[in-house]
């Protein structure tokens, strides 16, 4: 069995919004980690922490928040509390409302029964609520396949919904309602476009002072313009690197002339040829099985874990200030739907469209079913100008990328993602992406920051890349798990061609289809999907997508 | 079905599944088919219906070893291969992979394409083997388990073994060549025409004798002056 999480820097919070029925309260408690008290119990109303959650007063409004990505003072309103402090939170007056933050980055799960809202910070929190049986969110399995993670409101389990960006719930009358907000940075006009400096200076402002604090060092550039901006923040920095399982290992190569340039303690942490057979089920059960990547970061995280108490990352920087993912076409698009359109081209990669394992009919269902979510879940800005950029943060740095730091490194350690920041991302809106493009704006930004690191080469420098090697994610060991997963879950056999169902049984093909990206994209899903159904098959009851 | 080459019947039959593909990418594929092995070849192409799969049709009526539908073969091959659009055979694949299949008549031989991104799955069947499988099928087995049971099924690398990958041509780009190349042709035929004939109308008049011009001359003005031809 895997170890617990120990929620020592985030906490666990759980709770009910209206009508709730106290067994069900009681079960809800029951699953809950050990540590939890109540923060607030009222008629409409009831939260339970293993922390404490920090309460606000505003004329007739009260509340609480927890896990506030960015720094602040005291919020004035729910909507507030999710713009600006980027928490989640809890109103318990004039009207009970439970809202996530502005960018969907906290986890808020929640599930409606009998005209009550019962919620989590995890998925397991809310499965025990009662023994009806559930069911397969196939429009998220269809969203893990092309984007690497579910998006809207979907998760795994049909009956299971997640809070959106800058969403909230409210019980009214005995009736459950969705609200909503526009965050201040989609009105903003700004005031021209913002110097590197500028930028620099907003994301040093973003990582809180402290006597002592680690960064995990790649070889790419966000995580060395943070180190660079660390250091102006925090006394004593530590970096920290590890081998991310690409078959390349540049990030090895390329850490440690940062490490030595910056002047910071640097240590290395290489995982051995079965790391990902031996970790893949715990970085599974921590991440919900929401998304198949950052296998390879575990053994670092649970390092980090002993040793470190605050940790700064660098989540969503290249989409930020270097368009990742965001090409000059998308970005000069004007008309909406066409927008929405090569988005979903951008972020889907083909995962789909060139799928070979899945029966045509479940492919073009998946694909159909993808395609709306994205479309619901990036309906509120995709007209902004920026709003390519904004779906790439909402859908896959929200959903797929940001697990690594909110559930491998934390809850354990206090994770800061210093780009996240409000005042980073208006910042980020005013620059234009054609200075974005190609790194040039991030090049001046690294240049501005520390001219000497700048200079020392990085793994966005463009080299081209040779064969893989040596990926733990493929070794003969890794792909026996991954297909006995596939071939023990029946529902899943049942969505592939009769070639790729034979091909799970050979051990010969599953090396075929691992000396590529094109074979292994739906092998992974499937192993993934296959272990979730085994995890849950005692609850699940089994329907067609 | 004897074929076209008088070679006897087919010995394989490749069969092409249309998909989504554009018949440019189909068409390189049916004659890599036609022209990967010595022994006779069968294609079979099942189309979609529309000006799409009539524009294939057309392109390979006159070809008897070209089959569209579902119509089987007579006499059926020993041997059929599935292949996707976007593959094309090497010269000699067919044989290749059938001398693979005998030599340990193995039932299947499944073939993995994977580059970069993208992947796709060919595999060569022996029909009998598939045949013999299909009545021995026990409870809950399906049937490429159960061929490889009785006869044996292998993977092997499509790329390194069989196929090309279809890359799609600029076909709009070379039309538009070809055009502005026939009218160049054209213009350039036109312009040689006139100089020769101007070079035929010199050499005429360098050849003549001046005797002889002079007669013609004085020919031509009689003739006016008694009211007999043109002024």
């Amino acid at each position: 069995m895997n170890e617990p999480i120990d929620y020592r820097a985030r906490p666990y919070c759980c709770g009910a919004l209206g009508p709730a029925d106290p067994e069900r309260i009681r079960r809800l408690l029951a699953d809950a980690p050990e540590g939890l008290s109540a923060a607030f119990e009222g008629p409409g109303a009831v939260l339970y922490t293993t922390g404490a959650a920090e309460t606000w007063e505003a004329g007739p409004r009260r509340g609480l928040h927890w896990s506030p990505l960015a720094p602040g003072s005291g919020p004035t309103a729910w909507q507030d509390a999710a713009e600006r402090r980027l928490a989640a939170g809890l109103q318990t007056e004039p009207v009970p409302l439970l809202h996530t933050d502005a960018l969907g980055l906290n986890d808020v799960y929640y599930r409606e029964l009998d005209g009550a809202v019962y919620f989590a910070s995890r998925i397991g929190g809310l499965l025990g609520l009662d023994d009806a049986p559930l069911h397969i969110g196939w429009d998220a399995w269809a969203a893990t396949l092309a984007f690497h993670a579910p998006a809207a409101d979907d998760t795994p389990f049909r009956e299971v919904k997640r809070l959106r960006a800058a969403g909230a719930l409210v019980v009214d009358d005995g009736r459950v309602a969705s609200e909503s907000f526009e965050p201040a940075w989609l009105a903003d006009a700004g005031d021209g476009e913002p110097s590197p400096g500028e930028v620099a200076a907003a994301v040093a402002e973003a990582i809180p002072a402290a006597p002592e604090g680690a960064v995990t060092l790649s070889g790419g550039w966000d995580s060395r313009l943070l180190g660079i901006l660390a250091k102006q923040r925090i006394d004593q920095v530590r970096a920290w690197t590890t081998s991310g399982d690409d078959g390349h290992d540049r990030d090895m190569r390329y850490a440690g002339p940062v490490a030595e340039a910056l002047g910071v303690k640097h240590r290395t942490l290489v995982p051995g040829p079965d790391a990902w057979v031996e970790e893949h089920a715990a970085v599974r059960d921590r991440m919900e099985f929401q998304t198949g990547l950052h296998t390879w970061m575990m053994p670092l995280a649970r390092n980090l874990h002993r040793h470190e108490r605050t940790l700064v990352d660098g989540l969503a920087g290249d989409v930020m200030f270097k368009s990742s993912l965001v090409g000059g076409k998308l970005a000069d698009e004007t008309d909406g739907a066409r927008r929405e359109y090569l988005l979903w081209k951008a972020l889907e990669q083909r995962r789909l469209r060139t799928d070979r394992m899945l029966l045509p009919a479940v492919r073009d269902r998946f694909a159909e079913a993808a395609r709306s979510r994205l479309g619901e879940a990036v309906a509120p800005f995709i007209g902004h100008r920026a709003g390519a950029m904004l779906g790439v943060l909402h859908v896959r740095t929200a959903r797929a990328v940001a697990a690594s730091g909110r559930w491998l490194l934390g809850p354990e350690l206090d994770v800061r993602f210093p780009f996240a920041h409000p005042e980073v991302l208006r910042l980020a809106i005013r620059v234009p992406t054609a200075e974005k493009l190609g790194g040039v704006f991030y090049r001046r930004m690294l240049y501005a920051a520390d001219p000497d690191v700048a200079a020392l080469p990085s793994t966005n420098d463009g080299a081209r890349l040779g064969a893989r090697r040596g990926r733990r994610q493929t070794s003969p060991e890794s792909l026996r798990t991954v297909a006995s997963y596939v071939r023990a879950a029946e529902p899943l056999m049942a969505l592939l061609t009769p070639t790729a169902r034979r091909a799970v049984k050979d051990p010969d093909a599953l090396a075929l289809l691992a000396s590529g990206m094109g074979g292994m994209r739906t092998l992974s899903w499937a192993g993934l999907f296959g272990h979730w159904l085994e995890r849950h098959q005692d609850r699940l009851t089994i329907d067609e997508p | 079905m004897s074929s076209p080459l008088g070679n006897g019947s087919a010995v394989v039959e490749v069969v092409i599944d249309f998909d989504r593909s554009p018949p440019t990418k189909v068409k390189p594929s049916v004659y890599s088919a036609l022209g990967a092995s010595k022994a006779p070849v069968r294609v079979a192409v099942a189309p979609p219906d529309g000006p799409r799969g009539e524009r294939l049709r057309r392109a390979f009526a006159d070809d008897r070893r070209v089959a569209f539908g579902d119509s089987p073969p007579d006499p059926t091959p020993p041997y059929r291969l599935h292949q996707p659009p976007e593959l094309m055979l090497r010269v000699g694949a067919l044989d290749r992979l059938i001398r693979e299949a005998e030599r340990d008549r193995l039932g299947i031989l499944f073939l993995a394409c994977v580059k970069n991104s993208d992947m796709h799955f060919a595999r060569l069947e022996r029909l009998d083997a598939l045949d013999a499988a299909a009545g021995d099928l026990r409870d809950g087995e399906e049937l490429f388990d159960a061929v490889d049971r009785r006869e044996g099924t292998r993977w092997i690398d499509g790329t390194d073994w069989a196929f090309d990958w279809v890359e799609r041509p600029d076909v709009t780009g070379l039309h538009r060549e070809l055009a502005s190349l026939r009218l160049a042709v054209h213009d350039l035929e036109g312009r040689l025409a006139h100089a020769q004939e101007r070079a035929r109308h010199w050499r005429r008049l360098a050849e003549e004798p001046v005797r002889d011009r002079a007669m013609r001359t004085l020919k031509r003005r009689l003739r006016r002056l008694t009211g007999g031809g043109p002024r």
